[in-house]
């Protein structure tokens, strides 16, 4: 079933692959340059999941899910951090923020979409 | 009154430290302006790759959509298979200008860092070798050339390690919690 994605990376050709990918598995993609511009169109469009960076200007993306895990709307869809950062420490705050799941970038087309099925089931 | 020997002595010594003292301060000036030209020129380096990977990755990200929307136009199913299953492939790959512009920009910042350590070394340097009234440790000038100096070590050292690990565009890991 086609699910509405939030990308979230100020990265453009991070973004522009997240796109191309999930498109391909045909879903619907919204893009955000950051943490704040990320909370603004989750706010406004209920999406079905997000994908955020770590490291972001403005806001970064462990404070994007504290954020959003503040919203009723957002307390069970599920956020996924797709990021360079690999450090168990980093990943233990993501899982207490409460993330759904962390990703090392750069990442296999392949396996997110295998991911993205998974957590969206 | 000292003897004459120790007088003689006194200004053997003095003279000594003298020259040992200007022999130090020209070799720190000429390492202090080494390591300034260096810096400049690494940091204009760092900033022509940021430019230059940017354009290029704008380039390639440009040519990947024209590719799809060509592909999109054509009628020829088994082809566009094989064409789509390389894009896809390409997406992992493509990813390597995000890894290298972080990787870049830490460097940057190390070598602006590098860049105000050898600019303060200069400026102290040059306080040092000033004629002052003043003994050196009453200097107020000379004290606030050491502060700035020490101050530029400081946030040299607070450069920390870059967040990029990976040394290839091999896909990273996954972790569902």
């Amino acid at each position: 079933m086609k699910k509405l994605v939030l990308t979230v990376d100020d990265s453009a050709a991070i973004r522009e692959m997240l796109a191309y990918v999930l498109k391909s598995a045909g879903h619907r993609v919204i893009e955000a340059e950051d943490g704040m511009d990320g909370l603004q169109k989750a706010l406004g469009n209920q999406v079905d999941l997000v994908i955020t960076d770590q490291s972001m200007p403005k806001m970064d993306g462990i404070t994007l899910v504290k954020a959003l895990r503040a919203l009723p709307q957002y307390k069970k869809v599920p956020i996924l951090l797709l990021t360079t950062e690999s450090a168990d420490t980093m990943k233990d705050e993501g899982r207490s923020a409460g993330a759904t799941g962390w990703l090392v970038k750069p990442f296999d087309p392949t396996k997110l979409i295998e991911v993205v099925e998974k957590v969206t089931r | 009154m000292s003897p004459p020997r120790d007088r003689a002595s006194d200004a053997a010594a003095s003279g000594m430290a003298e020259l040992v003292a200007d022999d130090l301060e020209r070799l720190v000036g000429r390492a202090g302006a080494a390591l300034n030209l260096q810096c400049r020129a690494a940091h204009h380096e760092l900033a022509q790759s940021q430019l230059l990977l940017a354009d290029a990755t704008r380039k390639l990200l440009d040519s990947f959509h024209a590719a799809n929307h060509a592909l999109a136009a054509l009628d020829v199913e088994e082809a566009a298979t094989r064409v789509e299953q390389n894009l896809l492939a390409a997406t992992q790959h493509l990813q390597f200008s995000d890894l290298v512009g972080q990787l870049l920009a830490t460097t940057e910042q190390r070598v602006d860092g590098l860049l105000l350590v050898s600019q303060r070394l200069q400026e102290l340097v040059q306080a040092m070798g000033a004629p002052r009234t003043d003994p050196p440790a009453q200097d107020p000038q000379l004290a606030g050339e050491k502060r700035a100096f020490l101050e530029a070590i400081a946030a040299l050292e607070s450069c920390g390690d870059s967040r990029v690990k990976q040394w290839d565009t091999q896909a990273g890991g996954i972790e569902l919690f």
